[in-house]
C-alpha cells in the first residue's frame, strides 16, 4: 500500500498538471463550467446508443425516475448550456471534473477528466484552433503523443448508405471500432450490394484510408465518393498542413467515436506505453432544443489519470 | 511497453504452435526454443520480444499495453471483452462456440434456472441474457464435459473442434453459437506508435494466410 506521503505527492502532481492546463486554457479565453452530477437515463441512452447500459451507474430518485451518475460531460453541455445560448453567441468553456462508469464485478470506476468545449463557432478555423490547442498542451507538458483524426460525417454517410437495419449499423460500427477489417469485408461480400456499387467500392478501401494527407488524397481520388463523403473527407484534408508539419498527427477515416453525437472531425490521442487514449473529442454540433437549430460545437476531454501515468514514464 | 522492442504475446498450446509456423518467415524459429521452459525470447536483430502466456491472458497483456501484438483465439477475445484492435483473422485454430448437453435437453424453459458449466462465463451470460433464460453459472477451468455427466450442470458452453470428446461422453451440440478462429490483436496505442512495424507483421501474416488458403 502507498504511504500517505506518496499519496499526497501523487495528488500534488495531479494538482500541478491541472493547474498548468487551467492556466493554458484561460489564457486562450476559456471559462470554467461545472457540469451536472446526474443525467436522465432515457435521454442519455438515446443520445449514446453505443454506451453499454450496464456500464452506466444508475440511481432512482424519489419520483421513480432513473438517473445516471455523470458518464460524460458533453451530454450536460448539450442539455444545460446549448439551450441557453443566444443566436450567434460563441462560448469557450473548460471543466475539471470526474466521470463514473460501472465496470466488471460491479465496481464503480471514477475517471478524472479535464476538457474544453468551443461552442457557436463553425468551420475549419475552430477545428484548427482546437487541434492547435492540443498541440500546445502536449508541448507545454513536454510529452510525446500521437493524435489520430477522422471524420464522422464521412463514416456516417458510408455506414448509413450501407445500412439495412439499426442492428446492422451497430454491428458494422463495432467491427470498425475494433479495426476488424476481415469481418467487415466478409459482411460486404455476404450481402447484396448491387444496388450501390459506388458505396461498396469505398467500403472495401475503408481501412486503407489512414496516414498522411497525400496518401489519403491519392486513395480518395480513385474512389467514387458521394457528396456527403466528399464533404467529410475535404473537411479532414483542410487540416492536411497541420499533419504535414507535425509527424505526431495522422489521419484515419475509419476512426469511430464511442459516442454517436459526433459529426465532422473526431480525434483521439495516445501517450507511449499507455493503453487508454489520453485525449478524445470532436465536432458534434448539437440541436438547440429551444430553437431547433444546430449549434456549432467542438471539444475534447483529457483523461488526467492517463496523463499522470504518461508523465510518470 | 518497451519502446525499442516490438512485443508479441503468444499463447501456450496449439494456437501458439500454429502461430510459430505462421511467423516462420519473421525468423521466430531461430529465436524461440519450444522445448525450453523459458517464457520470454528476444530477437535482438529484428528487435522483437516474444512472450508466452496462458491463452486467456493474451488479451490482457495486449490491452494493458505490455504487449504490442498478440495471437489468440476469438473465444478469449469475446470472453475478455477488452479494448484491443482485432486486425487479422488468421484462419487457423478453427472451432465453434456451442451449447452442449445430453440429447433432448431443453435449453429455454424460462421458469427454470438452467445450470451452465463453462470456462467462458461472460460469453454464456451474454447469450442466455439475450434469450431471457435465467441461468446459474458454474465456472470451471477444464474438463467441462464432466458437468452434465456427474450432474453438476444441465449444459455446458464451450469450444468444440471435432465433437469427438462430446460424443465419447454421450453429449451432443444442442445449439451452435458461432464460428471461431485465431486472430491477430493489437494494442490501440501501439497501432499508432509502431504502425509501420505492425503493418509489416500484418502483411507477412496476410501473405501466409493466402498461401495456406
Amino acid at each position: 500500500m502507498k504511504s500517505i506521503r506518496e499519496t499526497f505527492k501523487n495528488q500534488a502532481g495531479k494538482f500541478e498538471i491541472k493547474q498548468t492546463l487551467i492556466d493554458l486554457v484561460i489564457k486562450e479565453g476559456y471559462e470554467p463550467f461545472e457540469p451536472e452530477a446526474f443525467e436522465d437515463y432515457i435521454s442519455f441512452a438515446k443520445l449514446n446508443t453505443r454506451v453499454k447500459p450496464a456500464s452506466m451507474v444508475k440511481l432512482v430518485d424519489n419520483r421513480g425516475e432513473i438517473l445516471v451518475l455523470r458518464p460524460d460531460v458533453t451530454t450536460s453541455i448539450i442539455n444545460d448550456v446549448i439551450p441557453r445560448m443566444q443566436n450567434d453567441e460563441a462560448l469557450k468553456l473548460f471543466y475539471d471534473t470526474d466521470i463514473y462508469r460501472m465496470r466488471a464485478a460491479s465496481t464503480i470506476e471514477k475517471t478524472a477528466q479535464f476538457g474544453v468545449e468551443y461552442l457557436g463557432q463553425n468551420g475549419g478555423n475552430a477545428d484548427r484552433e482546437i487541434i492547435a490547442l492540443i498541440q500546445s498542451i502536449f508541448a507545454c507538458l513536454k510529452l510525446d503523443y500521437v493524435l489520430e483524426i477522422g471524420n464522422q460525417t464521412f463514416l456516417d454517410a458510408l455506414i448509413g448508405g450501407l445500412r439495412k437495419t439499426d442492428a446492422e449499423v451497430k454491428q458494422m460500427k463495432a467491427w470498425i471500432m475494433r479495426k476488424n477489417k476481415d469481418r467487415f469485408l466478409r459482411y460486404l461480400a455476404e450481402r447484396s450490394l448491387q444496388e450501390d456499387n459506388a458505396l461498396h467500392a469505398v467500403a472495401l478501401r475503408l481501412f486503407d484510408l489512414e496516414g498522411k494527407q497525400q496518401r489519403l488524397r491519392d486513395i480518395l481520388e480513385t474512389l467514387p465518393l458521394n457528396k456527403t463523403m466528399r464533404r467529410g473527407a475535404d473537411t479532414l484534408l483542410t487540416l492536411g498542413d497541420l499533419s504535414d508539419k507535425d509527424e505526431r498527427i495522422t489521419f484515419d477515416l475509419a476512426l469511430l467515436s464511442e459516442y454517436d453525437y459526433y459529426q465532422g472531425i473526431v480525434f483521439q490521442g495516445y501517450l507511449p506505453g499507455q493503453s487508454k487514449p489520453v485525449i478524445k473529442g470532436g465536432r458534434y454540433n448539437p440541436v438547440n432544443k429551444k430553437t431547433s437549430k444546430r449549434v456549432a460545437a467542438i471539444g475534447f476531454t483529457i483523461d488526467l489519470d492517463v496523463l499522470m501515468a504518461g508523465e510518470g514514464q | 511497453m518497451n519502446a525499442a522492442y516490438l512485443t508479441i504475446a503468444l499463447p501456450k498450446g496449439r494456437i501458439g504452435k500454429d502461430a510459430i509456423e505462421r511467423l516462420a518467415s519473421l525468423g521466430i524459429k531461430s529465436v524461440v526454443k519450444t522445448a525450453s521452459r523459458k517464457l520470454v525470447f528476444f530477437d535482438e536483430i529484428q528487435r522483437i520480444r516474444y512472450i508466452f502466456v496462458k491463452a486467456s491472458d493474451v488479451v490482457t497483456y495486449v490491452s494493458e499495453g505490455v504487449s504490442d501484438l498478440g495471437i489468440v483465439g476469438k473465444d478469449n477475445i469475446l470472453e475478455e471483452d477488452r479494448h484491443v484492435y482485432e486486425i487479422k483473422d488468421l484462419g487457423f485454430g478453427k472451432c465453434d462456440f456451442a451449447i452442449a448437453g445430453f440429447p433432448g435437453t431443453t435449453l429455454y424453459q424460462k421458469d427454470t434456472v438452467l445450470k451452465v458449466a463453462t470456462k467462458y462465463p461472460n460469453v454464456a451470460r451474454a447469450h442466455f441474457l439475450k434469450k431471457r433464460q435465467p441461468i446459474h453459472i458454474i465456472p470451471l477451468q477444464g474438463s467441462v464435459e464432466l458437468g452434465p455427466i456427474i450432474g453438476l450442470s444441465d449444459v455446458i458452453v464451450d469450444i468444440v473442434e471435432t465433437g469427438n470428446t462430446l460424443k465419447a461422453n454421450g453429449l451432443e451440440i444442442l445449439e451452435p453459437l458461432m464460428a471461431l478462429s485465431a486472430r491477430l490483436i493489437v494494442n490501440p496505442a501501439s497501432y499508432r506508435f509502431k504502425h509501420e512495424r505492425i503493418k509489416a507483421v500484418m502483411a507477412l501474416l496476410e501473405e501466409r494466410t493466402e498461401n495456406n488458403d
